[in-house]
């Protein structure tokens, strides 16, 4: 009859004192805040008891490997006021002691080591599946070595420079072209006018070279 | 009768009569460069009329001077005011066959200075201007990569958090003014030279340089690509735009009419200076690119051409501009009605997608009046659609803050990153072109290097430009740009054009003028040509320049600032200008304005005091005859 009533007390009592552990706002429990819908559109799962259960597997996981010992099990995480968001607190007993709960920073530390796991086991990410409390560690830009846009710089300088050499080194050889031939024509000038002028018919001049006046000064 | 004007002695000695025109057409004579053909001309001056001015300004004005309604008082001052200008430029020049400073010296050569005054003004504005080029090109180097380094904020020291200045404003504005700028919070606080900068500057300039070698014999390859490319580039971002979420909402943002701002004068006074700014008059690079013309050019035709596609640019731009803006205004207002209706999600535990747009409202209100003090520590945002859309959307701040957000929310934003920065690119690239244009030709017209060619000449002005353009690359850099900006691309450029017609009209003559265009083009210039260079052009750029003057010396000049400390950050805060800017204001602005009365000074004193003993006039030596070679043999 006792150990019957006792099994009574404990039926009624282990939940309800579950419930006094956990509760809204509980110094030592973590509010978990699920987005499915907006994480995965069409292919939402429903949130039910079968997802609770594997929740409190995956919190279970992760509290065995934060402690590396085997001892954690379902039953040491407890879940309470669930809403239709999806959202719900949860706090984690120890497997020793059924009364005492593992404390705040113990949670945090195993939910972060372990949070890439439980986040793929929920298809869902740091956005999406929230532990109110604990920040998600922020993606470090990618920085590569060489700034990219030095590399185009370069590229760009460099046939900048290229094509500035190139007309200016056109421009000096067209110059130095147009020089030579006009010394050519000067030449050929002179060698005319050296050559004897027959009677001028060469310059179409009014001056007629052939003619010199400095006969008045040489005498014969 | 003839039309009343200033005596000008000694012009036909100083102008190369009709009769020399035609010998030297037909002869081929001179040694002036000349357009391959008659594209390239239009396309160099289409590149110089429309640059970065279409894209960031035009639509800007559009849409805060009444959408729709702006396109009235735009289309009457581009037909009174903007294509008689332009008229009167290319014909002056293709009849005197000079740049700005030749032509205005035969003219008058009192009036040499309105052609220095040009020269000045293309001076500076090329040096900002060119700056400008060097942070598109910045960008344009930062965009060969995914993601972009402006859609992300950097991590603080401690890999915490992200850095407050950027999680205070945007990713965007960060990169602006941080990793681009790296802004200083006043104009004396120079803060000395970023490298990064001066390294963009150093392959603007240099780029520049390699395009303008030879002066039109390699611009005008160039302009092939930098004159057509940005209208390729629109018309993609055209197809793009019109396919992405909001962007029919911000064209007909930007084109709904609002005909009561008609009545607002400066509404009339802004569509005017957008006229006038638009199609670069007054620098005198015009001038120099029709004088290397063929005497008998059309540039009646010319004008009214480019005036057209000037506008049509201008609309057609602004239309994809606001698309886009209609796009990013649209995903900005989604964003703030999702997190405002996120946050009601999880204050009350409802369930997913139970608040929607649609009932967001009613569920609001359904809350407020239940729990009000939850409501209160929400601090819902209040999300408008329309705030979004008339966000500070001009000048730099349209490139590079707002475009560059639209373009992050884009898929594949690298591509529309670089075709967006190309197209600013090719530009800014033909306007500076004639920015060259007009600072070259008239150090080669008043004679000062003789021996030099015009490589040597074009590389020294770059090099010079360069050097004191470092001051743009300094952390205060920012500032002394927009002061370049207010300043010496206004003021004096309305002082030189409204020189320019009244030295057309009044002191070389209309009459001759008229003749002139009659020998040129085959027909005299009708009564509506007659009308606005007579009276309405000078009256409409008097007007402009009045206003302009009263608002800038009444009102307290005031300076833009990016301050982490200043209350309203993000927002810019409102600086006042230090005492000895008024200084430079007055070297940017006086200057040039001044040296139009100034040389006319200076050589009335010269002639008076010095030329007095000696024998022959300045004019005998400036001929014609004495300046053209023919090519007959010279018997010696």
């Amino acid at each position: 009859m006792l150990v019957w009533i006792l099994f009574l007390l404990c039926q009624v009592g282990a939940p309800a004192l579950a419930q006094d552990l956990c509760q809204r706002d509980a110094p030592n429990g973590y509010k978990v805040r699920i987005s499915l819908k907006t994480a995965l559109g069409e292919d939402a799962y429903e949130w039910n008891q079968s997802e609770i259960f594997f929740f409190r597997a995956t919190m279970a996981f992760a509290m065995r490997r934060h402690f590396q010992i085997e001892t954690y099990n379902v039953d040491n995480i407890i879940l309470c006021v669930q809403t239709s968001r999806v959202s719900f607190w949860f706090v984690v007993t120890s497997p020793d002691n059924a009364t005492m709960l593992i404390p705040k920073a113990e949670v945090e530390k195993a939910v972060r080591i372990s949070r890439h796991r439980i986040n793929n086991a929920f298809l869902l990410s740091d956005r999406t599946l929230e532990f109110l409390g604990i920040h998600p560690t922020l993606a470090v830009p990618v920085n590569p070595d060489t700034p990219p846009w030095l590399i185009v710089f370069g590229v760009v300088i460099g046939a900048v420079c290229a094509g500035i050499i190139a007309l200016l080194v056109s421009s000096l050889l067209q110059k130095r072209r147009k020089e030579k031939g006009m010394t050519e024509d000067g030449q050929d000038e002179e060698d005319m006018q050296v050559k004897g002028v027959e009677n001028g018919i060469n310059l179409d001049g009014t001056y007629n070279r052939g003619f010199t006046d400095n006969d008045r000064f040489t005498k014969l | 009768m003839r039309f009343p004007k200033l005596p000008n002695p000694g012009l036909d000695d100083r102008i190369p009569s009709h009769k020399e025109l035609e010998r030297m057409e037909k002869e081929e004579a001179g040694d002036r460069p000349k357009w391959d053909n008659k594209t390239q001309y239009m396309l160099t001056c289409v590149g110089f009329c429309v640059g970065l001015g279409n894209v960031w300004r035009f639509p800007y004005l559009c849409q805060s001077h009444g959408g729709g309604a702006f396109m009235i008082p735009f289309l009457i001052l581009l037909v009174l005011e903007g294509i008689p200008l332009l008229h009167l430029e290319f014909a002056i020049g293709q009849r005197l066959r000079k740049g700005s400073v030749g032509v205005w010296g035969s003219v008058n050569p009192y009036l040499t200075g309105i052609g220095i005054a040009s020269m000045l003004v293309s001076f500076l504005v090329g040096m900002y201007y060119n700056t400008i080029m060097a942070w598109i090109m910045w960008y344009l180097f930062n965009s060969f990569q995914d993601p972009l380094p402006w859609s992300q904020c950097p991590l603080n020291a401690n890999k915490t958090d992200l850095v407050s200045e950027c999680a205070r404003s945007s990713s965007v504005d960060y990169f602006w003014y941080r990793e681009t700028l790296n802004t200083s919070t006043a104009i004396d606080s120079s803060g000395g030279l970023q490298w990064w900068m001066v390294l963009a500057l150093v392959s603007a300039w240099t780029l520049l340089y390699v395009c303008c070698i030879r002066g039109i014999e390699t611009t005008g390859k160039a302009v092939y690509i930098t004159s057509t490319l940005p209208y390729l580039v629109l018309t993609i971002f055209l197809i793009r735009g019109l396919t992405l979420k909001g962007s029919l909402d911000g064209v007909k943002f930007l084109f709904t009419p609002d005909v009561n701002e008609l009545m607002n004068p400066s509404t009339w006074l802004d569509a005017g200076a957008q006229v006038f700014y638009s199609f670069s008059l007054a620098f005198g690079g015009l001038i120099s690119f029709s004088s290397y013309n063929s005497v008998h050019n059309n540039c009646e035709q010319d004008a009214v051409i480019i005036s057209i596609i000037n506008g049509a640019t201008s609309v057609y731009s602004a239309t994809v501009i606001y698309s886009i803006i209609g796009f990013r205004a649209t995903e900005k207002f989604d964003d703030c009605a999702d997190s405002n209706i996120l946050a009601l999600l999880n204050a009350f535990d409802l369930p997913e997608h139970s608040v929607t747009v649609n009932n967001y409202e009613e569920v609001l209100q359904g809350f407020n009046s239940t729990s009000p003090d939850i409501i209160q520590r929400l601090n819902l945002k209040t999300c408008d659609l329309q705030q979004f859309l008339s966000q500070g959307v001009e000048g730099t701040g349209l490139a590079f803050i707002v475009f560059t957000e639209a373009i992050t929310k884009m898929p594949v934003s690298p591509l529309w990153s670089i075709l967006f920065f190309v197209m600013l690119f090719c530009l800014g690239l033909s306007t500076m072109f004639g920015n060259v244009e007009g600072v070259v030709v008239p150090l080669q017209d008043l004679n000062i290097f003789p021996k030099w060619p015009k490589e040597v000449l074009t590389g020294v002005t770059c090099i010079v430009c360069f050097t004191i353009a470092l001051i743009f690359t300094q952390r205060s850099g920012n500032y002394w740009l927009a002061l370049f900006d207010s300043f010496a691309g206004s003021i004096p450029l309305l002082v030189i054009a409204f020189c320019e017609m009244v030295s057309v009209v009044y002191i070389y003559g209309i009459d001759r003028f008229n003749e002139d265009i009659e020998f040129m083009i085959g027909h005299k210039p009708n009564l509506f040509w007659q009308v606005t260079w007579r009276f309405i052009s000078p009256v409409i750029m008097l007007i402009i320049f009045i206003f302009y003057f009263v608002t800038e010396v009444s009102g307290e000049l005031t300076y833009l600032v990016w301050d982490q400390d200043a209350e309203e950050f993000p927002t810019l805060a409102d600086r006042q200008y230090p005492g000895w800017i008024y200084g430079i204001i007055f070297i940017l602005a006086g200057i040039p304005s001044l040296a139009v009365p100034g040389v006319a000074i200076f050589k009335l004193i010269y002639n008076r005091c010095c030329q007095k003993d000696s024998g022959f006039r300045e004019d005998t030596i400036n001929s014609v005859s004495a300046k053209i070679q023919m090519k007959e043999k010279m018997i010696d």
